[in-house]
């Protein structure tokens, strides 16, 4: 047989960009450029096997000396991998300097903040953030997820999904001679 | 250790400090103090800031 065969039972890699864009359901892809994750393709989106993460680390990133808010992290979100109704869930890990001072968290999509919170008075801080496309490529609701009720309103996004987006972990200190640590953090994509 | 440099936008809620490069892919520690980063290697020590 000449040329490629794209048979039910075959993987090819491939980067996310130059994935093949007429897929038939059941196709399966390796992606070279998000760890040789691989995706099939459901009919509707690229469905990740195995493991939704796109990102996680665990080394220490620290912010003191400036007010600035400042990037602890960031994480290509390849365009077109959420889907029209998929989600972003992002799950962060801090140390701060325990005194009264706020320590601004941040997470931003596209360049918008997506989620901010406040810590003060507290040696560690667990934040979990989802990003959810609204029916439509390029328009979210942002929350962050907790068991109950939360004072926080929801961010309301119109990042294009369709394109590569970065998610940026951030912070920002009031008072120069505190530290914020990001100690690790997870992102998954929710394909759908 | 590493230094990379910071990159400052603008946003609509003030500055943002971010690093003109990506960080290196064996880093154990990162570090920014307003005016760089220092990207901490294997064998290297980092600071104890809290």
């Amino acid at each position: 047989m000449d040329g490629l065969f794209y048979g039910v039972n075959s993987i090819v890699s491939t980067t996310w960009a130059t994935r093949n864009q007429s897929p038939f359901v059941g196709e399966r892809i390796r992606c070279t450029d998000i760890g040789n994750r691989e995706f099939y393709w459901n009919g509707i989106v690229w469905l990740p096997i195995g493991s939704n993460l796109i990102g996680q680390s665990a080394v220490a990133s620290s912010i003191t000396g400036t007010t600035s808010e400042t990037t602890l992290a960031s994480i290509t979100i390849p365009g077109g991998i959420m889907g029209s109704n998929g989600v972003v869930r992002v799950t962060a890990h801090y140390s701060t300097t325990n005194n009264a001072n706020a320590k601004n968290l941040f997470v931003r999509f596209g360049g918008s903040v997506a989620f901010v919170n406040t810590a003060a008075t507290s040696v560690t801080y667990v934040v979990r953030n989802e990003i959810r496309n609204r029916n439509a490529l390029n328009s979210q609701v942002s929350n962050q997820i907790s068991s109950g009720a939360t004072t926080l309103a929801a961010a309301i996004l119109s990042i294009n999904t369709a394109v590569d987006q970065i998610l940026t972990i951030t912070g920002q200190l009031a008072n120069t001679g505190d530290t914020i640590t990001l100690e690790g953090y997870s992102v998954e994509v929710l394909p759908s | 250790m590493k230094i990379i440099p910071i990159v400052i936008t603008e946003t609509e809620t003030g500055e943002l400090i971010s690093p003109a490069a990506p960080f290196s892919t064996d880093a154990i520690a990162i570090v920014c103090d307003g005016t760089k980063y220092t990207i901490y290697e294997p064998g290297d020590t980092p600071p104890d800031l809290l």
